[in-house]
């Protein structure tokens, strides 16, 4: 009895370690996933960057850059095909990019998720829905020509930020995740474009 | 010795199963049809694309190289149909762990604003739709101060109206009659008119963060950006500091809640707010902040 009870203990002991194991190796992600994601999916996509200012312009293109060029240099994500590239035009481009002015609001970006019917009406839905194309919005009253706040990255970060949003994924705001780009608050975390936890999130949504 | 190896291994075997479940369950099957409350609105609508069309017109600046016109050849252009039709319900969507159901109605879902005369205080568990958004967090009160023109408890008075603020985002205007003037120069019995980002609907409220928005018999603690005449068309309104962090829901026991501890996310709390708190504790911390600021700038 008492050996059975030791061979029970040991097989219970190494089953325990071995979950433990997968767990710990599962929960390292931060990232949260939304429902929905873009239907014509992540390989070779196009986005449409239509701001008037130069300089905002510059960054939304940096941040579609930098998303390009850490899902394509991460091991995993290697080989997904993962591209937006800038397109000139508005129809078709999956992510678009614009620029409003909207004073008295204290949001500096926003994402707005549409579905097109057969009739190619566009409908607005939140992010339970798979979308055929998103807008994200940078608002435009807050940008200042010195770059006191934001700053010239920090735009980059909010855009890439909304970016993230575009392709499926939602805020983690735990305290330790302030070095993830999906951390909300642009002047409190510290990543200006995404990490690896973010580009895993993709991998999960997409792959 | 080989208990207690095993009593640890099952600790962290919790503790695992506890840290993993903030990864959000992944639904893949997102819908993508049957939607309700469709609202049909004018073309103009659109206006994203229309207005950055005109802006690069007039302006030629800094997309030459788009040529907007030759998309329309071969792809269908939304914004070239009559009607775009728009929503925001998620009515048929089975969604995890909320409580939306097209078939409540505000009455279900908000039992609280029932009774006359007193608070209305929102419900944690009420639909809520959440629109993504990023802003500048504020860590604490002493920041929500620093950011703020004005500070406030008020009424609610009314659910003034909702406006579609150059067709880019739904806005939701409030009446607030001033209790208690806190920081600013606004008056004690004045009414000013309160603007959100979202949209008030009878089954839920689509807003930044998913908290709720103003409703009427709400009384709130309100910290206020500068005022604007932009949103409301040359009428004055007030924005709200850090979007919902500047937002206290007042208790019918006459205590606070911070709007930020509704967000359907788990945003960062205020690091002293932490947890809710009654009126005089509150005004007596904002005093000390304001002590302090008045001290600094000595």
């Amino acid at each position: 009895m008492k050996t059975q009870f030791k061979h029970f203990r040991r097989i219970f002991t190494v089953t325990a370690a071995l979950l433990t194991a997968a767990i710990v190796i599962n929960s390292a992600g931060a990232y949260v996933l939304q429902i929905g994601k873009l239907k014509k999916g992540v390989v070779n996509q196009t986005f449409y960057v239509g701001l008037d200012n130069q300089t905002l312009s510059a960054q939304c293109v940096q941040a579609f850059t930098d998303w390009n060029y850490a899902v394509q240099n991460t091991p995993e994500t290697r080989n997904m095909g993962f591209n937006f590239e800038r397109s000139s035009r508005i129809t078709g481009s999956t992510i678009r990019c614009w620029a409003e002015n909207v004073p008295g609001v204290d949001w500096y970006g926003l994402t707005r998720f549409y579905i097109l019917d057969s009739n190619w009406n566009a409908t607005e839905v939140d992010h339970y829905y798979h979308r055929d194309y998103v807008d994200c919005i940078l608002n435009l009253y807050y940008y200042d020509w010195t770059y006191t706040m934001p700053t010239q990255l920090q735009w980059k970060s909010i855009a890439a930020h909304e970016i993230g949003h575009a392709l499926g994924l939602l805020h983690t705001n735990d305290d330790g995740d302030r070095g993830k780009l999906m951390y909300q608050g642009f002047n409190v975390r510290t990543a200006t474009s995404a990490t690896r936890d973010e580009v895993m999130g993709i991998y999960e949504k997409y792959c | 010795m080989k208990k207690v190896f095993t009593l640890i291994l099952s600790l962290i075997l919790l503790v695992s199963i506890c840290s993993c479940s903030k990864v959000q369950e992944v639904n893949d099957s997102g819908k993508t049809d049957d939607l309700s409350t469709k609202t049909t609105v004018s073309p103009e609508e659109t206006k994203p694309i229309e207005q950055n069309k005109d802006n690069n017109a007039e302006t030629g600046s800094d997309n030459k190289d788009i040529n907007t016109s030759s998309e329309k050849e071969d792809i269908p252009d939304v914004n070239d149909n009559t009607t775009v039709t728009e929503t925001n319900s998620k009515s048929d969507v089975q969604v995890n762990n909320s409580v939306q159901s097209q078939n409540k109605n505000f009455k279900d879902i908000h039992p609280e604003a029932l009774t006359d005369g007193e608070i209305y205080f929102p419900s944690k568990k009420t639909a809520i739709i959440s629109i993504e958004a990023d802003m500048k967090v504020p860590e604490s009160v002493s920041e929500l101060y620093s950011n703020s023109k004005n500070i406030v408890v008020c009424d609610i008075t009314e659910d003034t109206k909702s406006i579609n603020y150059r067709n880019i985002v739904n806005m939701e205007i409030s009446s607030a009659k001033i209790v208690k003037v806190i920081k600013g120069d606004l008056k004690e019995n004045e009414t000013i008119n309160i603007h959100e980002t979202g949209t008030r609907k009878e089954d839920g409220d689509i807003s930044i963060g998913g908290t709720p928005l103003l409703r009427k018999n709400m009384r709130v603690l309100l910290f206020l950006l500068e005022p604007t005449d932009t949103i409301m068309d040359g009428e004055t309104s007030y924005g709200i500091a850090g979007c919902y962090y500047g937002k206290f829901f007042y208790d019918n026991g006459g205590t606070l809640y911070s709007a930020a501890d509704y967000a359907d996310d788990g945003s960062s709390k205020l690091s002293d707010f932490s947890a809710p708190m009654k009126e005089d504790r509150v005004l007596s911390k904002i005093n000390e902040i304001k002590l302090a600021s008045k001290a600094t700038d000595k």
